[in-house]
């Protein structure tokens, strides 16, 4: 009886159909795999009484509203981006401890939803919560771990009925329905992203300018590992990107001395993000990826391969 | 009925029902205070793992359940301890912590091990371990800072590992779970 991604697609839509009744409901939209998955099964479920939006927060991967907009126009999906960079980083200015970084992140998601809402008059926010989301965001006799900001992010008051019709599905169950429901390879089989987005790849404080650092470092790491999977030296992992640390280090740039930021490189094997350990990559790959790094980004004068598994590490750094 | 699954505080309390789940039988999630009573309406208990240790922590009707039970019983990282402690072993916190990776070395693979090769990777993340087993049990397994990574007693249907056996990265973990649920 393993798992059966039909039986599930039924029953989903008809919960979702049980749920939201006669109203109309919004739906937060990533990009990501487990929200693409929630916007289609919505869709179906609610027809035009489901509004899909995309929050571009300023901290989305490299040209992400535009590649996710086509993506999912191609399975059906309308959906609708909103530019609340401005909102998210003048929240966060300042601010470096993780779990209020992913607090306010929750809020300003939130708020931005409540306001489209009114403006749709939806009740229900369907979110693409997956189970290690309200795992690790605790509760019961469970540590919080992290606030995922689609869970333990979230503002205890809220004018939205929330729907997660996903909450006991992971990852690679998700990546089956997913395929069941047809979308292409290119969402189904995408690496994870986490909700907060790059925020969680910046540690400390976050300025837009550090934003940039890190979606052309996290851009630099995805070319040259899908390359490498695509030419078959390496399996393909669950997650790979690049982080930025607060710390700044010393080198030497053509005869003159450098002082610059220092970049983590992470890429880890997994199968439903429970557990993890890090990915063995060749030292080529490596070579490659820091060349390019320390070459293509300023402000970036040294770059750290992670060597730490889940646990007693995480995947992300925040 | 179903195969209660005790959430005592793990990560991977969901992961134990997804896997029970997939080897086709019904598990049920329960808070640690779950009543006496629902307790003995199982089929089997298995007790999860947690961040809290046996010596400090409140188990309600757990331990009075564990020495009276009449289903059989898996217990994993806490779990395990748990049945340890509460039926005169004893339970300390170790020289070394071991989270991640440990190569787990079979000494006896009795029902719990049955089938599995003598050495294999798995997941660990805890720091308190089980220096003393109960009378009646037999140590199945240990790792280089783990002496007793696993053991039983068949004729009280009691099994409990120190690893993770539910967790992906656990090599064979999945055969365990299939030998103890044999015993259902």
């Amino acid at each position: 009886m393993a798992f059966s991604p039909e039986k599930f697609i039924f029953q989903s839509i008809d919960s979702i159909r049980a749920t939201v009744g006669r109203e109309r409901a919004v739906i937060a939209v990533s990009g990501g795999v487990d929200s693409s998955v929630a916007a289609v099964l919505s869709s179906r479920a609610l027809g035009r009484r489901i509004a899909c939006v995309f929050v571009d927060t300023g901290m989305m991967r490299k040209d992400e509203a535009r590649k996710v907009k086509a993506m999912l126009a191609r399975s059906g999906v309308r959906l609708s981006v909103i530019d609340a960079s401005s909102l998210f980083f003048s929240r966060l200015k300042g601010v470096s401890e993780p779990e209020k970084k992913r607090k306010i992140i929750g809020k300003a998601f939130i708020d931005v939803f409540e306001k489209e809402a009114k403006k749709t008059k939806a009740k229900f926010l369907i979110q693409g919560t997956i189970a290690p989301d309200w795992i690790e965001s605790g509760g019961g006799s469970r540590d919080t771990i992290k606030s995922h900001h689609n869970v333990g992010g979230l503002p205890k008051k809220m004018g939205l009925a929330l729907v997660e019709p996903l909450r006991d599905l992971y990852k690679h169950e998700v990546r089956i329905v997913a395929a069941a429901l047809g979308l292409p390879p290119e969402i189904s089989q995408r690496q994870p992203f986490p909700g907060p987005g790059l925020a969680v790849r910046i540690v400390g404080d976050i300025t837009p300018a550090k934003a940039e650092i890190v979606r052309e470092a996290c851009h630099i790491v995805e070319e040259e590992l899908e390359a490498a999977v695509a030419r078959k030296e390496i399996e393909k992992p669950w997650q790979y990107f690049a982080a930025l640390l607060p710390t700044k280090t010393v080198g030497v740039r053509g005869d003159e001395r450098a002082y610059q930021y220092t970049l983590v490189v992470r890429a880890v094997r997994s199968l439903d993000g429970m557990t993890a350990n890090f990915s063995h990559l060749p030292p080529a790959l490596l070579q490659r990826i820091s060349t390019r790094i320390t070459n293509e980004i300023r402000e970036v004068g040294r770059v750290l391969y992670d060597i730490t598994n889940k646990p007693p590490a995480t995947v992300e750094l925040e | 009925m179903p195969i209660l699954i005790v959430d005592m505080g793990s990560q991977y309390t969901h992961v134990i029902w997804r896997a029970v789940r997939d080897l086709g039988k019904e598990g049920k999630i329960v808070q640690k205070d779950v009543s006496a009573k629902e307790l003995s309406s199982a089929t089997a208990v298995i007790l999860s793992g947690g961040p809290s240790s046996v010596t400090k922590d409140n188990f309600h009707s757990l331990p009075a359940f564990i020495k009276g039970a009449k289903v059989p019983i898996l217990g994993i990282c806490l779990g395990h301890q748990l049945i340890a402690h509460t039926l005169g072993g004893k339970v300390v916190k170790g020289k070394n912590a071991e989270y991640g990776l440990s190569k787990i070395e079979v000494d006896k693979p009795g029902v719990l091990l049955a089938g599995l090769p003598r050495t294999f990777s798995a997941w660990v993340s805890h720091f308190d371990e089980v220096v003393k087993m109960p009378a009646g049990f037999v140590s199945l397994a240990h790792s280089d800072t783990c002496s007793t990574e696993a053991m039983e007693n068949v004729k009280l249907r009691l099994f409990s590992t120190q690893f993770h056996p539910e967790v992906w990265h656990t090599e064979n973990g999945e055969k365990i779970l299939e030998n103890f649920l044999k015993q259902v």
